[in-house]
């Protein structure tokens, strides 16, 4: 089966499985950046996309969302600097009501035949509510295990591949022990190594929450009955949002969270505009609830520099 | 104490109202009509908005701003009035006061409105509207001061792609946020009320085209400093008010007069330059006068291009959304390099300047294709690094050795084509 890219949560999958194409969440592990294409006051996340495809020959494609101005400029620089890479935009709305559905659900209908058109294969609707129906198990099993305190760390490793996991992947997932442990919230938007995980669990905290763009931010069920695109415009808009949608729910979520932990942890890459605005609302409920936060600004790097590791070690050390 | 005295003024209506006439009487004696009405309509938009007896409204400058007129509420742009303060040498406390709040990568224009936020100089809003356009700023600083303040926020998610299902979502979210903008300041309006704003709007439009025309004169007639500070401003700002009518009508005044006399800004006009990105650095630099000093012009700039079609005034939604989805610099690339080899060759350019802002990734993340396009052109294209707001984050030394360098590009150009 031939492997088409994606980087958002934002993007059915089960579109690109009934289509044909196996799904690949692509977070590049090198540290190669491009520098010269795209500026260097540019997200690192981004750049280091670019570099992977323009020398990668073995993903048909990619479909980047409308989640924001990296990502649309990633979009020109792709079509541009990368050929033979098929690459689909698609334009997810910020907002998640009935006329956001709506139009969303156009869009999906869309994308759909495009991807049919380039995959030879003719779109069935009934395949495609097959794959919900797949993925709605997947994510049922999830979401059971989540449950039940699994590691943190073992879960980023497996959702980094995709959410949900295939049941397959859950095997490797081990629990946590709780022993008088400071429980902690990691958010933010990429996070690319396991190893901020580790180190939060090895020195003593344990991470509970893990409200990252690589970690738990599926819909957690979709409709199956009626039409499939409309279902998959639905869930998609209305799961956990990111910084990026326009859901004044997210604040209240955070809320709830950080109640419920001693400490924050808050990820970003450099330059990652939407959570660094967010940065400030944070602040202030953390201020307000009387809980620690820690934020940490990195280059999208697979190891952790000492310099971060020795910020998490003093942020437990002394507030936890 | 000297601060807070005069930050205290400063939210005083009737500061406003005295400080009008004397500053209006003091920038006329240059003569300037445009850029005396200009400042006689930012006395106007303070005193009002402190004043509170509209309903103040807080929108990012891509919101048609018309529609706020339109709902007899008073607009306040952050964006601008940190540019606003940048122009007077006084961003540098509320960035770093900003700063502490997020992270130094952000766009200083909206640190510098966080700062301007935490020290209680802008006038507090009734209610927030903004539109996802041109940036990722619009929607997430929005949010978080209506958040930090309490205040409700009404937002326009404009769709990436074109085309009728674009258009069908945007115009239902316009017509649904009018009608919260309503509810939440208990507005006796209609729809039918917005077509005065807009009506006006629409002749406004129809002098800034004249005025884009008129500047493709040569030699250029009008300063690209100016077209980015106060003209861009005012299109920002005063869109559908009867202010930002009078100012463009002085505007083209001026203009056709310099226009028929044949004069342009500078004694000698060496090289046309065109200027990308909306913006450029308004805290003091010697940046636009190394330029003039050397015959180099700005002919024209991208802020000040009207890019929307014509209003039909049928169905005032269905302009706005016409006007929202025509946006170049919010779509596929292909728009904005479509956009610039069209001012290249109407606006007779000899070189392009790309003003690469700090923390503008919707602009500076194009500037690689826009280059290779230009360069394709044989034009000389210059992408200059800098900040618009934040003046530590300037080199000096190095914005002039590009601009040097990309000067001696454009002459040796004009000699090989004159060989």
């Amino acid at each position: 089966m031939r492997t088409f890219g994606y980087c958002c949560t934002y993007v059915p999958l089960e579109v690109i499985e009934a289509t044909g194409f196996e799904p690949l969440r692509i977070l590049p592990s090198s540290y190669e950046k491009e520098d010269v294409l795209l500026d260097p006051n540019f997200c690192p996340y981004v750049r280091a996309l670019l570099a992977y495809f323009r020398f990668t020959r073995e993903i048909v494609g990619i479909v980047l969302v409308n989640s924001c101005d990296g990502m649309r400029r990633l979009y020109d620089a792709l079509r541009r600097f990368s050929p033979g890479l098929f690459v689909y935009f698609l334009d997810v709305p910020r907002k998640s009501d009935e006329e956001a559905v709506k139009y969303f659900a156009n869009i999906l209908r869309d994308f759909s035949f495009w991807l049919g058109k380039l995959n030879q294969k003719e779109v069935d609707l009934e395949e495609l509510k097959e794959k919900i129906r797949v993925y709605n198990f997947r994510r049922r099993a999830f979401l059971e295990l989540l449950e039940r305190g699994p590691k943190m760390e073992d879960v980023l490793r497996v959702l980094k591949k995709g959410f949900p996991p295939d049941e397959g992947k859950l095997l490797k997932i081990a629990f946590r022990e709780k022993k008088g442990k400071k429980k902690v919230l990691i958010s933010g938007s990429v996070l690319e190594s396991e190893e901020v995980v580790k180190m939060v669990e090895d020195l003593g905290g344990e991470a509970v929450f893990l409200d990252v763009c690589s970690g738990v931010r599926g819909p957690s069920w979709v409709e199956e009955s009626g039409d499939p695109y409309f279902n998959l415009a639905r869930a998609y808009l209305r799961k956990p949002p990111c910084s990026r949608s326009f859901a004044p729910k997210r604040k209240a979520i955070l809320e709830k969270t950080i109640s419920e932990v001693e400490g924050v942890v808050f990820y970003t890459p450099k330059f990652c505009d939407h959570y660094l605005h967010e940065l400030v609302t944070l602040r202030e409920l953390c201020q307000r609830m009387g809980k620690p936060l820690l934020h940490l600004e990195t280059d999208y790097h697979p190891n952790l520099s000492e310099i971060i590791k020795t910020r998490i070690q003093a942020f437990l050390e002394t507030w936890l | 104490m000297a601060l807070s005295s005069f930050l205290n003024c400063l939210r005083r209506p009737s500061f406003w109202s005295l400080l009008r006439p004397l500053v209006c009487l003091y920038v006329s004696r240059e003569g300037n009509r445009p850029f005396t009405l200009w400042v006689e309509f930012l006395c106007w938009i303070f005193k009002e908005a402190w004043k509170r007896e509209k309903p103040v409204i807080w929108t990012n400058s891509f919101f048609p701003v018309e529609f706020i007129y339109g709902l007899g509420a008073i607009p306040f742009l952050p964006e601008i009035f940190s540019a606003l303060v940048a122009y007077f040498n006084w961003s540098r406390g509320p960035i770093s006061k900003g700063s502490l709040k997020t992270s130094t990568d952000l766009c200083s224009f909206y640190r510098c409105a966080l700062g301007l936020k935490e020290y209680g100089v802008m006038p507090k809003p009734d209610l927030i509207i903004s539109c996802s356009q041109i940036c990722d700023g619009t929607k997430a600083f929005y949010q978080a001061m209506s958040e930090s303040l309490g205040v409700p926020h009404l937002f326009v998610d404009v769709p990436f792609q074109k085309g009728e299902n674009a258009k069908r979502y945007l115009k239902s979210q316009l017509k649904e946020i009018f009608h919260e903008a309503k509810n939440i300041l208990g507005l006796k309006i209609s729809l039918e009320d917005l077509r005065k704003s807009f009506d006006v709007a629409k002749r406004t439009e129809s002098l800034m085209r004249e005025i884009a025309h008129l500047r493709k004169s040569k030699p250029a007639p009008f300063p690209g400093s100016e077209g980015m500070s106060y003209v861009s401003g005012m299109s920002f700002w005063s869109l559908g008010s009867e202010r930002g009518l009078a100012f463009f009508e002085a505007l083209k005044e001026r203009i056709e007069k310099l226009v028929k006399e044949r004069r342009g800004y500078l004694k000698q006009e060496r090289f046309r330059v065109l200027w990308l990105h909306h913006i450029r650095p308004y805290y003091p630099n010697p940046i636009m006068e190394f330029l003039k000093e050397r015959g180099v012009a700005i002919a024209y700039e991208e802020a000040n291009y009207p890019w929307w079609p014509e209003r039909g005034g049928e169905d005032p939604l269905e302009d706005l959304a016409e006007k929202l989805l025509s946006n170049p610099w919010y779509g596929p690339i292909e728009g904005r390099l479509k956009l610039i080899r069209d001012l290249v060759l109407e606006y007779q350019i000899d070189g392009v300047i790309h003003f690469s802002h700090w923390g503008c990734r919707q602009s500076t993340g194009g500037a690689s294709i826009v280059g290779e396009m230009v360069k394709s052109m044989g034009i000389p294209y210059l992408i200059l690094p800098g900040d618009g707001a934040d003046p530590d984050n300037y080199s000096p030394g190095q914005t002039l050795t590009r601009l040097q360098a990309f000067i001696e590009l454009m002459e040796r150009r004009w000699r090989f084509t004159r060989e």
